[in-house]
């Protein structure tokens, strides 16, 4: 699986793969989110 | 006892240098491509200035080579690595500097490497006016940085040339995706334009929602794209991505180069499949932990000082500066001075360690990595447990960086020692901020920003700053881009040349 060649990366697997990464980069955003409410609500 | 190089060695790191400069050339083509279609014809001048003269020094270099294409010990790839750079770096600022965006050669220069390291600190002039061949240029050199010239030279235009391995390995790559090198470049370019596509298509739809036109929509998106992912943070206005004022906008270039920042390695086991790693990866964890734990505190020290009232000022501005270091991108929707005026101890502290502390190892991001910060504290745990734990329930420590390791002792003191050479790099690059007279807390930010390559600013980096620092600055950019051994490699060929004549 690890050096699978070029050829035998699938359009399935390379977008499931791009989706696993920008919900990786969504999921830090919902965190951050989640600490800023709780920051905002806390500090005041 | 270092070895003098043999003048074999000398004229093969000729060649290899040679080959990299000459493709170096050919995409001059693009920004002269760019100039020819919107009739900027000075700077179509300029490039194709530069790119005559990259050819001929390209050519020229590989003239020392007769026969075919040699093979490369170890410390001859490093030092071609390391020259190749060089070359590429005053290469580059020529068509720069003949553009009269720059007051001097020096400027230029600085420019150039913080292009290719994908730092993002800029000198240029007039930069709200740039033609869009010079735009394209900047941005296209910080994305060609960040995947690797030399990666770049093996996967298009070299066939199968025996020193290849070594040269990548000395550009900070390490990853083998695949079990010959040339495919291995191959399929980091095939991940790269799997992601330019779809970036630019995001970042171009966003362009459009806040009212540009679609040409002009499509070039933003285009080089705010390749200015993310390469984790670089040029951008075509001296507002950077404040220019926009788009939520959509800023939340698209979030995920580019929080993307950007992750390992090679990580993408090509997600593309081929492998989607457990993302749970299990060490680099992946440690980033996610740490970038948690920075924001946390940045955004808890900008709340105490009330500098943002809202949840959405704190996210905009302290998440996305916070983030943007640790990503070390170094895209700003606040303005320099605002960092060392408005944002207070805590937060401060969270940039400058999420500064050093960087991405992942094999990407466009600087900094220790987080391969290592992981490494040291579970080499730290492991300690720990054999001096509180009685000894037959201390059992080997493992991690799991792409398959499954017995952490050594080997491994740990590699990681340390880099860790050792950033901090003790940010530490002179502060010192030289000093003597150039400016305040310990500016003087450490910059210095941490361009040893990681990040880009953010706390006002240092300006046309007036003294000489010596702005090339103090180009150095510890190129030697934290290449992680300090290809370097030493070059210095001690150097030193071992000398001493051995």
């Amino acid at each position: 699986m690890y050096q699978r060649g070029l050829m035998q990366v699938s359009w399935r697997s390379a977008t499931l793969g791009i989706l696993t990464e920008f919900a990786c980069a969504g999921v830090l955003v919902l965190a951050a989110a989640l600490i800023a409410l709780l920051v905002n609500w806390g500090v005041r | 006892m270092l070895r003098p190089p043999s003048a074999r060695d000398l004229r093969a790191i000729a060649f290899y240098s040679g080959n990299i400069v000459v493709w170096f050339g050919v995409l001059m083509l693009i920004p002269i491509g760019i100039g020819l279609v919107e009739r900027e014809w000075q700077p179509v001048l300029d490039f194709a200035t530069g790119m005559g003269l990259c050819l001929a020094a390209g050519f020229g270099l590989q003239l020392f080579w007769k026969g075919p294409p040699p093979a490369l010990s170890g410390t001859a790839g490093l030092v071609s690595a390391a020259v190749s750079w060089l070359v590429c770096l005053v290469a580059g600022a020529i068509p720069y500097y003949l553009t009269g965006y720059y007051l001097t050669f020096l400027d230029a220069l600085f420019d150039t490497m913080s292009g290719f390291t994908t730092t993002g600190l800029t000198l240029i002039q007039d930069i709200n006016h740039l033609p869009d061949s010079v735009n394209t240029w900047r941005m296209f050199i910080s994305w060609l940085g960040g995947q690797g010239m030399v990666v770049l030279a093996l996967s298009f235009f070299t066939r199968g040339l025996p020193g290849a391995y070594k040269i990548y390995a000395g550009e900070d790559r390490d990853e083998r995706l695949l079990p010959n090198v040339i495919h291995t470049a191959r399929a980091v370019w095939v991940v790269s334009a799997a992601y330019l596509m779809l970036g630019t298509l995001m970042a171009w739809l966003a362009g459009l929602s806040i009212g540009l036109m679609p040409g002009r929509a499509f070039l933003h998106g285009l080089w705010m794209f390749m200015a993310a992912f390469s984790t670089g943070g040029f951008a075509p206005y001296g507002q950077n991505l404040l220019y926009y004022h788009s939520f959509a906008f800023e939340l698209v270039m979030i995920v580019c180069f929080v993307v950007g920042s992750f390992n090679f390695n990580l993408h090509w086991s997600l593309f081929t499949g492998n989607r457990q790693e993302i749970r299990k990866n060490l680099e992946l964890v440690t980033f996610l932990i740490t970038a948690t734990l920075l924001v946390a505190l940045g955004t808890y020290g900008l709340g105490q000082m009330s500098v943002y009232t809202n949840v959405a000022g704190l996210v905009r501005k302290g998440f996305l500066q916070l983030i943007s270091a640790h990503t070390t991108t170094g895209f700003m929707t606040v303005y320099a001075r605002q960092l060392i005026l408005e944002w207070g101890p805590a937060a401060m502290v969270a940039i400058v360690i999420a500064m050093m502390l960087g991405g992942s190892a094999s990407s466009t991001a600087g900094g220790f990595k987080a391969f290592r910060v992981g490494i040291v504290f579970k080499a730290l745990v492991y300690d720990l447990k054999r001096l509180l734990l009685p000894e037959s329930a201390v059992t080997v420590q493992k991690f799991h960086m792409f398959r499954s390791a017995v952490l050594d002792d080997r491994t740990a003191r590699s990681a340390m020692t880099i860790i050792l050479l950033y901090v003790a790099t940010v530490a002179g690059t502060t010192a030289m901020g000093a003597l150039a007279g400016y305040d310990f807390l500016p003087a450490l930010f910059e210095a941490a920003s361009v040893t990681s390559n990040v880009g953010l600013s706390a006002g240092l980096t300006t046309v007036a700053t003294p000489w010596f620092l702005k090339v103090t600055y180009i150095l510890v950019m190129w030697v934290g881009r290449l992680e300090f051994m290809s370097v030493f490699a070059l210095i001690g060929y150097v030193y071992a040349g000398v001493r051995g004549r």
